[in-house]
């Protein structure tokens, strides 16, 4: 266990150290001038040249990105260029609106999704499974915006049960706080649900037709409690590998569903500063978002080890004779 | 009264099409066990031996239909309910299966398989049926202090894990061990330490044993009575020393001779049987081993066998049994 965190951790530094530079890199070559974004397009030439120079943008790259990376590492981050204030003052008050909206999605997509998919795996063929499948369908094919918008008509504008965007900030109660979240977190994931449904229906039936699964049958468990004792835990593992991938497209998907529901969140706050050019912002994020998903990763293969005990020590030692 | 009854079981499974007609994979099985007695079962792949042991513990696959009976201490298991069924098994009646490989669940210790049964048969506590688990893997000659009993299954070898398996089986001390070809999958040392195992097993407990297998030898070892199915029936069926020192069936016969150690000078062929076992959709109207055998004429392509014999006791469903040996 010790050897596979050690393994993750080096493999989680080497992937932020490679998005870093990726990031630097682009930003560093695509078209333009922070010092011009600020002062506008009628500045003068001289004025211009001052304020490279106190943002250090005078100075060669590599320098500059050591600058950056070295700060980062001392838990020091630069200012935004729109904001005049250090990105984690910027990120603290919207991760506290992406996290939990990002946990509360997970969990829903999770409830609904395992068991569906063992529901539809148990009773493969009838019309139960073919609900489920059909379901299914529906919800990878619906754009998780389209059908924010079409929550937000129905609990919003019609029933009036809940916000249709914005947020109160948890200053006002974790009730009011968690209602904001909900359409958002449904909207987020009904079609992570639907994928992560029927993977576990095809892990399921796949746990089903195993020889050990007949044994338990043979000790005189019923179906039901074979499936739990001896298939659940051996179907998690695609289900698990599915779920940290999906996590992933999790960050893209507040991206979008945080600006249909005006959330101020953390894709929120990357689309803003994309669009107005804050490359300080950008960067910081893109190394946060990389971070973010290496630590998913890493905790997916911890499942693994967890959920199966081959997958515990590096390689498979030898097996005693009879 | 015997332990274990079967009268005229019959396996179906529905036709390709819908109007096709339902394809016999069992056709008229009878057999009978007595309490403590010792049963072989002997045939080609494909014949039926372990469907019919799977319809002992009323396991077959879905979609397939049993019809016919099988009593075990007169209660008849096709008609008896799902709930009834999960009480019998494992408890009266257990199995061991062919594939030690892939037979136990690979994230659970072996002691926690081995103590599921108890737990739920015996009504023992989470502890008692621990202790009662390791108890039967020492029996079973998993000594603790070489394989402990919180192992993985993957830690242990082909005949380690069969004797897991074997574990699970006697756990609850069922009446009735059904053992599918227990020692296909090994090697022959293990083989033999396994069927030792096995019969040391039956005899001290006292329990009945189906011993399947394709393997002569195995079944001439372990099992006092014997039956050679065929295409899905029964076409031989009698006390082993006699079948095997004269077979009536020319089936039984083909089997024997062609049995390696039966074979003549090394590097000689083996008398192999020509042609292979009718597909369960194409069997022939008559006889279904006719097409392989020298001694058919059109009758026997035409009329089933009756299981007729010499006695009650050795019966061969042919119309031109070979002579008894004198």
């Amino acid at each position: 266990m010790a050897w596979i965190l050690a393994q993750r951790a080096v493999a989680l530094a080497l992937t932020l150290l490679a998005a870093s530079i990726l990031v630097f890199v682009v930003l560093e070559v695509l078209p333009g001038d922070p010092a011009l974004l600020i002062l506008g397009v009628n500045a003068r030439e001289d004025t211009l040249a001052a304020l490279r120079a106190t943002m250090g943008l005078d100075q060669p790259a590599v320098w500059r990105y050591l600058t950056w990376i070295g700060g980062l590492l001392q838990g020091h981050f630069q200012n935004s260029l729109t904001y005049g204030v250090p990105v984690d003052e910027l990120l603290a008050p919207r991760l506290a609106v992406s996290l939990p909206l990002a946990a509360l999605s997970l969990s829903l997509a999770v409830a609904l999704a395992l068991p569906l998919g063992v529901l539809a795996a148990a009773r493969r063929g009838r019309a139960t499974d073919t609900a489920i499948l059909a379901l299914g369908q529906l919800g990878v094919a619906v754009p998780n915006f389209w059908l924010g918008i079409l929550l937000v008509l129905l609990f919003a504008v019609t029933l009036h049960w809940l916000p249709a965007g914005g947020f109160p900030g948890w200053e006002a109660g974790v009730g009011p706080g968690l209602a904001a979240l909900i359409l958002p977190a449904v909207a987020l994931a009904l079609p992570q649900a639907a994928i992560l449904t029927r993977v576990t229906r095809s892990a399921v039936l796949e746990v089903l037709g195993e020889d050990y699964m007949r044994t338990a049958r043979a000790k005189g468990l019923s179906r039901a409690a074979a499936l739990w004792h001896h298939g659940l835990r051996n179907a998690m593992i695609p289900v698990v590998t599915i779920l940290g991938l999906q996590f992933s497209f999790l960050l893209a998907g507040t991206i979008i569903i945080e600006n249909v529901f005006n959330l101020p969140g953390v894709g929120r706050l990357i689309f803003q500063a994309i669009s107005q050019r804050d490359l300080v912002v950008v960067r910081d994020l893109v190394v946060l978002l990389a971070g973010t998903v290496g630590v998913v990763n890493a905790l997916v293969d911890l499942s693994y080890a967890a959920l199966d005990p081959r997958l515990r020590h590096g390689a498979d030692g030898a097996r005693p004779d009879d | 009264m015997a332990l274990l009854d079967i009268q005229d079981l019959t396996v179906t499974i529905p036709g390709s099409t819908r109007y096709a007609p339902p394809v016999r994979l069992l056709d008229g099985v009878s057999l009978t066990l007595a309490s403590g007695g010792t049963l072989g079962l002997v045939g080609e792949s494909g014949c039926g031996k372990s469907l019919t042991a799977l319809a002992i513990l009323g396991l077959l696959p879905d979609g397939l239909r049993a019809e016919g009976a099988i009593r075990l201490d007169g209660e008849d298991l096709l008609t008896a309910g799902e709930r009834r069924l999960c009480a019998l098994r494992g408890r009266r009646v257990a199995m061991i299966f062919q594939e030690p490989m892939t037979a136990l669940n690979p994230v659970r210790t072996i002691v926690d398989q081995v103590a599921e049964g108890p737990r739920r048969h015996l009504r023992l506590s989470r502890r008692a049926a621990r202790e009662h688990a390791r108890a039967v893997l020492h029996r079973v000659g998993l000594d603790p202090s070489r394989v402990s009993p919180d192992q993985y299954p993957h830690a242990l070898s082909g005949g380690q894990r069969q004797r897991v398996v074997i574990a699970i089986a006697v756990a609850c001390g069922p009446a009735l061990l059904v053992a599918d070809e227990p020692t296909t999958a090994l090697d022959v040392a293990t083989q033999a330490r396994i069927l030792d195992l096995v019969r040391d097993l039956v005899q001290g407990e006292g329990m009945a044993l189906l011993m399947i297998s394709h393997d002569l030898g195995v079944i001439a070892e372990t099992a006092r009575d014997m039956a050679v199915m065929y295409a899905g029936q029964v076409v031989e069926a009698g006390p082993t020393a006699r079948v095997l020192a004269g077979p009536r069936h020319p089936y039984t016969s083909g089997l024997m001779a062609a049995r390696p150690q039966r074979a003549g000078q090394p590097g000689a062929p083996l008398p192999a049987i020509p042609g292979a076992v009718p597909p369960p959709d194409a069997r022939p109207p008559g006889c279904p081993f006719a097409d392989r055998c020298a001694r058919a004429d059109t009758g026997c392509r035409t009329r089933p066998p009756l299981g007729t014999g010499p006695d009650h006791r050795h019966s061969v469903a042919c119309h031109h049994p070979l002579e008894a040996s004198p």
